[in-house]
């Protein structure tokens, strides 16, 4: 990466309101956030909502971006995140208003064993993930990939909310513990 | 060192479980703790290039807001969005006062920035929610006065474009001032309704509006 484009400065000149580094900042990180966001929508066009609404926040809170707390990339993938989730949870209400029922989907979570050698946070997370038993894996990895709700997940596993939950916690409990050993 | 609970609860709101919130700072940095576990899920997807399109799009929506800045200059002076307001109280508990604040052309950190706030009310009303909005930052921060939650009930914070369906904010702590990511623009309303302990279960208001009101930006 040219040393003078990380995100981490883009966003510090975006905090001064340099729309060239905003531009700058929008070709090196759209592909990854898109990724994100196509990944959670599941939808083309929801996906473009999402990253647009992932630019404009991040155009909107550069000043409060703390280099300390977290890469750049990390930052705005957190946004992307949010963004994503809120626009299907936006959905997701049209479509039970409409129809009544929720929607379920099948659902895959990703292989990305072939990135793991870019990623050494990656390789330790995917470690650590390995660790849980299947059914918490699957639960953090619907949450994050799917941004499914809990009550969602209780209907998949036919189980109550509140086992969902109890089971969560455990499973982060031990990721947790696999992580800080790790890091 | 943060308790278990304390790292669950982080975790869950990374996941996106939960809404952020109003959290401390605390809280806060514990929730990109797990951010920035989790962050190697997302960041490791093959990348996709998004269409033109989009950075079109950005550009057209931050143009308008330039266009907002530009219109405050032409007015001249300490132009602001200073005031809003609205009642209709959908229940006898009482009503809302909301106001917006602008700090759109300035940053967080100027000594600039200034807020306006007034509560005003019918005269037999005993409580009111005041919800002061940042454009810039994408926050609103909301103060109850005077509210009480009935037994077993918790009371949810709700924001809506006009026409569209409510988008949960977050739960209302009646004795504390809380700031929450909202992006809200004047024209859209928030309200409060009563719902179950924890929230709406569905993620629509499912329980009686005790509070509504729609954000309006008066010029001076």
């Amino acid at each position: 990466m040219d040393e003078e484009y990380t995100p981490e400065r883009l966003l510090a000149a975006v905090a001064r309101r340099d729309s060239d580094a905003f531009r700058r900042l929008y070709k090196l990180g759209s592909p990854k956030l898109f990724a994100i966001t196509l990944r959670i929508c599941r939808d083309r066009s929801l996906a473009e909502d999402a990253l647009q609404e992932t630019f404009t926040s991040v155009w909107r809170r550069a000043s409060a971006y703390d280099p300390r707390k977290a890469t750049g990339m990390v930052w705005m993938s957190a946004i992307a995140r949010n963004r994503s989730i809120d626009a299907l949870r936006r959905r997701q209400k049209d479509a039970r208003l409409q129809t009544g029922t929720y929607q379920e989907d099948t659902t895959q979570i990703p292989d990305l064993a072939g990135a793991r050698a870019d990623y050494a946070e990656l390789d330790a997370l995917l470690h650590c993930l390995d660790q849980l038993d299947e059914a918490q894996r699957e639960t953090v990895l619907l949450a994050y990939y799917e941004g499914w709700t809990r009550e969602e997940l209780s209907r998949r596993f036919e189980m109550p909310v509140n086992t969902v939950k109890t089971r969560l916690r455990r499973g982060l409990a031990k990721l947790r513990t696999c992580l800080e050993r790790a890091g | 060192m943060p308790s278990k609970t304390a790292h669950a609860k982080a975790a869950e709101k990374a996941l996106g479980l939960d809404p952020i919130g109003a959290e401390t700072r605390a809280e806060a940095d514990l929730r990109r703790q797990w951010e920035r576990y989790f962050a190697p899920l997302g960041l490791a997807l093959p990348e996709v290039q998004p269409p033109d399109d989009v950075w079109y799009r950005i550009q057209a929506s931050l143009d308008r807001a330039e266009d907002r800045k530009t219109i405050k200059r032409m007015r001249g002076g300490l132009w602001r969005w200073r005031f809003a307001s609205l009642f209709f109280a959908a229940a006898a508990a009482g009503l809302a006062a909301f106001v917006v604040t602008s700090t759109l052309d300035t940053a967080p950190t100027e000594a600039t920035q200034r807020k306006y706030v007034a509560v005003v009310t019918p005269e037999d009303a005993t409580s009111a929610v005041i919800v002061e909005v940042d454009l810039e930052a994408g926050t609103a921060s909301i103060r109850p006065v005077g509210v009480t939650v009935p037994e077993g009930k918790t009371l949810q914070v709700w924001t809506a474009e006009p026409d569209a369906a409510p988008r949960p904010v977050g739960l209302l702590d009646p004795d504390a001032v809380q700031v929450f990511d909202v992006m809200a623009d004047p024209g859209d309303a928030f309200a409060v309704s009563v719902e179950p302990e924890g929230g709406s279960p569905t993620g629509a208001p499912t329980g009686e509006v005790v509070y509504h009101g729609t954000l309006i930006a008066v010029p001076d």
